[in-house]
């Protein structure tokens, strides 16, 4: 086939599947936060109101798109997209099975946390442009969160890394087939990257930048109608790679303990998406039950204690790791 | 503790603040009546005497120009002070009379709980507020001028019309 | 005298324009020097040879979701901490203090209701003891305790629409739904017996309203069974997470001296160590008879208030249950004259509201209608004690603390 008519029908494939992701969490979010706080989520459109999303994504395409006079313009028209596409580009490494994915980068992780980087930049964007002063506070909140989460972040991730050998999602994810799964050794990894990943997606206990309580929406208090839409599926875009990022570094991908990964067939997207819908279920009960944290004592955390956590493990992960590789005769 | 007038005049004594009188009230216990001069001292006494009235409970006016056959249009503005003592579980009023835009000083440093309630007493009965550090409106607005003044209707003059 | 001004109309700030005032600036009044500043008035201003970042000017405007009830909060920041903060408020001001000027003394009490409207049956209760304190109207037993057992359920539903948006504002979103259904159970009890949810009209000079029937008591006590439960899963949702005590311990703390200057009653007061309640201290009605105890605290900080304040709760289920059990017969109105005059002369009716201590100074010249209704709010001394400990705080913590002082803006601006 033509390469480049193969790289749009990815890239297609790509943006179809995170607007139905988008879809689906939205609808388990309402669901989920709707039954934790004793009531029911939407229920009047079709069975148990499954297709309540239409409607909204309808209200969204709709409505009037205002902005205050005096936004910097380009910036404000520009900064979901910032936000946006980084998202989308990042689902481009992420393996569905052993041949599905869309591009077999050998550098997966690594371009997935530069990408990642990028999506706070729009969140300053968006807040800056605003022009109004409870956006700036909620996107310095965020720049700040984002800065001191992502050392934690990056560290940890690199443990399943060096277990595996390699940077590359898939091979990560083929590397556990044997074993019960990187969660074990790695805990204090998994419980680091659980925690900066609530930070990155900007939910509760960390959502500071968008404080309803405090900042009314925070950054994007001046979004309205799609490019609001934007934003709001960009942040469950972004929920869905971090927890895809979490499934395919700690709890193997798509493989099962016993079975060989190679020959699991169209078992394998499944148990990847219930994977990683059990790990967004996790999200959300995280976000239904906690209070939130205050600026600094976010920022104290992540500097005082996650950092130092982060760093100690993953020296002592490698060192152990050496040792064990000069125990066993050389090898690199 | 049952507040006598003894007790009362003691303490004012003890501090000779002079007051122009000290009733025993069926209703409302021991009331103060002083000159707007000898506010401060008077509660300046009653706060730090042996009494020890450390919370002043609430700062509040009226307009008596019409009250009863004996109305007081001279000084018709009436300011009252409660005081409480938590220690001695007792409460004194302190009144004191002014005139119609009188100038009212505040007693701001003798008790901090008059911040808001002079600002709101004094934009209600036009007077003006001498001595406190914010004395902007507190509840109307500007064109809403001096509510409780008896001489301001309840009632529009449409409102009157259409009965 | 220049004119007073309050400048309703100017909702974006600019540099020059505002005046912020720490809290140093209520107690000392001394000019800075070299800056010439209004009579009166003392500036924030730093110093202009020192570099430091700008501070700019934010509006927590009378709608925001947070600020509980119209406050405007103008605060000046520097980053996130707060450096002077003003407090304007005057949005919900109805004249009733002049309206209750042209009413018959028993048409009074939907008055009163919407001075505390979260609150409304102490509000009444006040004003009905002032009336009947001046008029020496004897009122039976029965409406006494039922004026208790309507106030304590309104206690307690005010209470839960305290604490569920305070655990709002701090972030967490469950426990306020949770508590929202105890309020709503609660309520439906007191529309069973006044006819309102929140505009009660229930308390009159002389009695009550309606007597509480079989229905309602049932209503009641099927929530008194498991409020011990309720209140129980209350804790272990909201007040037991580290997450939420972090945000809310030694943050927000009112001192024992600025709590007795300033005018702290009820829950303030107590949680700054001022040991006063009305109910046990000047008992009126039933409390004389019913055994409860009072919490205290010491350190004056928002958990203090909390803690002091969910043990209230915990002790208005005892009093409702013991107010239940020991209903003395009777009737529940006295025998009023049809058009009520009281004598000349002034009376004070206080009560232990759900906010502190709520108290109605009534003038009567006479007639038929009162001359002057002083209704002394709980809230405005604590406004100024929240616009006092604001300074140095963060914005996250402004929220919090100003929540928990439970704002209800009727009364301060009556």
């Amino acid at each position: 086939m033509n390469p480049w008519l193969n790289a749009a029908l990815r890239v297609l494939a790509c943006i179809g599947l995170m607007l139905l992701n988008g879809a689906l969490i939205i609808y388990m979010l309402r669901k989920v936060l709707g039954h934790m706080h004793l009531r029911l989520g939407p229920t009047e459109l079709g069975p148990a109101g499954i297709i309540q999303l239409i409607p909204d994504v309808v209200k969204l395409l709709v409505k009037e798109d205002r902005h205050p006079g005096k936004t910097d313009r380009w910036l404000y028209i520009l900064a979901p997209f910032i936000i946006f596409v980084p998202a989308l580009m990042t689902w481009m490494a992420i393996p569905f099975s052993n041949h599905l994915m869309a591009i077999d980068l050998n550098l997966g992780v690594l371009m997935i946390l530069s990408f990642l980087t990028i999506g706070p930049l729009g969140v300053f964007a968006a807040g800056w442009a605003s022009h109004n002063k409870f956006a700036l506070i909620g996107a310095m909140r965020a720049i700040g969160g984002a800065i001191t989460y992502e050392i934690p972040m990056v560290l940890s991730a690199l443990v399943p890394v060096m277990l595996a050998g390699s940077l590359s999602l898939k091979d990560i994810s083929l590397a556990q087939a044997g074993s019960f799964w990187y969660w074990l050794p790695g805990l204090p990894c998994l419980v680091i990257f659980f925690i900066s990943s609530i930070m990155e997606t900007n939910q509760s206990p960390f959502d500071m930048s968008e404080a309803e309580g405090e900042l009314v929406e925070g950054f994007n208090v001046e979004y309205s109608a799609m490019r609001f839409g934007f934003m709001y599926l960009a942040e469950f875009a972004n929920n869905f790679i971090m927890a895809a990022i979490i499934v395919c570094l700690f709890f193997g991908g798509w493989t099962l303990p016993f079975v060989n990964p190679t020959t699991m067939g169209w078992l394998a997207p499944v148990v990847f998406l219930i994977k990683t819908y059990l790990v967004i279920f996790l999200f959300m009960f995280v976000r239904g039950t906690f209070s939130r944290y205050r600026v600094d004592q976010m920022l104290a955390l992540g500097w005082k204690k996650m950092m130092p956590i982060a760093i100690v493990y993953t020296a002592l992960v490698a060192f152990v790791l050496k040792v064990i590789a000069m125990k066993t005769g050389g090898g690199m | 503790m049952k507040l006598e007038k003894t007790h009362v005049n003691s303490v004012l004594d003890a501090a000779h603040v002079s007051v122009k009188s000290v009733n025993e009230d069926a209703h409302l216990g021991i009331v103060i009546r002083v000159e707007p001069d000898d506010v401060r001292a008077t509660l300046s006494a009653l706060r730090d005497g042996e009494l020890k009235f450390e919370m002043l409970i609430d700062t509040f006016g009226a307009d008596l120009s019409v009250y009863g056959d004996d109305a007081d249009t001279e000084t018709p503005i009436e300011v009252t002070y409660h005081l409480r003592s938590f220690v001695n579980d007792c409460d004194v009023r302190v009144k004191m009379r002014l005139p119609f835009e009188g100038v009212y000083h505040s007693v701001i440093d003798i008790f901090t709980s008059v911040l808001l309630p002079e600002r709101e007493l004094c934009e209600m009965f036009g007077l003006y507020l001498e001595d406190h550090p914010n004395p902007k409106r507190l509840i109307t607005n500007p064109k809403f001028t001096t509510p409780l003044l008896k001489s301001v209707p309840i009632r529009g003059k449409e409102e009157v019309w259409n009965r | 005298m220049e004119s007073l001004d309050q400048d309703l109309k100017s909702f974006t700030l600019t540099q020059d324009q505002f005046v912020g005032y720490d809290n140093q600036g209520w107690l000392s009044l001394e000019e800075p020097e070299g800056i010439p500043v209004p009579r009166n008035l003392r500036r924030i201003a730093d110093d202009p040879n020192k570099m430091s970042t700008e501070h700019f000017i934010l509006n927590l405007g009378p709608c925001h979701p947070s600020t509980h009830g119209v406050l405007r909060e103008v605060v000046e920041l520097d980053g996130e901490n707060i450096k002077s903060s003003e407090a304007h408020v005057g949005y919900l001001h109805r004249g009733i203090e002049k309206l209750c000027e042209n009413s018959p003394w028993t048409h009074l009490a939907p008055y009163m209701d919407r001075a505390d409207y979260a609150g409304g049956i102490y509000s009444e209760t006040a004003l009905a003891h002032a009336v009947e304190e001046l008029g020496e109207i004897e009122v039976p037993d029965r409406a006494h305790w039922l004026r208790a057992l309507m106030g304590e359920v309104n206690r307690m539903a005010s209470h839960f629409l305290w604490l569920g948006p305070l655990g709002l504002d701090s972030g967490a979103m469950a426990p306020f739904l949770y508590m929202i259904w105890d309020r709503e159970t609660l309520l439906e009890v007191l529309e069973s017996v006044t006819g309102g949810r929140l505009m009660f009209n229930y308390v009159r000079p002389g009695g009550v309203l309606n007597d509480i029937t079989p229905d309602a008591e049932a209503k009641l006590r099927k929530w008194l069974d498991i409020a011990d439960d309720r209140m129980q899963e209350h804790w272990d949702v909201l007040m037991a997470s580290e997450l939420f005590q972090q945000r809310v311990k030694g943050i927000g703390v009112v001192s024992h001296e600025m709590a007795m200057s300033m005018g702290a009653t009820g829950f303030v007061g107590r949680a700054s160590g001022i040991d006063w309640d009305l109910r046990r201290d000047r008992p009126y009605g039933p409390y004389s008879q019913l055994d409860f105890n009072v919490a205290t605290a010491t350190e004056g900080d928002i958990w203090a208030r909390i803690m002091v304040r969910y043990d209230e709760m915990l002790n208005s289920i005892n009093i409702m249950r013991q107010l239940l059990d020991g209903m003395p017969e009777g009737p529940h109105m006295a025998k009023m004259p049809r058009v009520l005059r009281l004598p000349k002369g002034e009376a004070y009716g206080l009560v232990e509201g759900c906010r502190g201590e709520i108290g109605a100074h009534i003038y009567s010249d006479g007639g038929t209608t009162p001359y002057r209704v002083r209704y002394r709010p709980p809230i405005q001394y604590h406004l100024a004690i929240a616009d006092t400990v604001l300074p140095g705080q963060m914005l996250a913590d402004a929220i919090v603390s100003l929540a928990s002082f439970d704002f209800c803006f009727g009364e301060v601006d009556r």
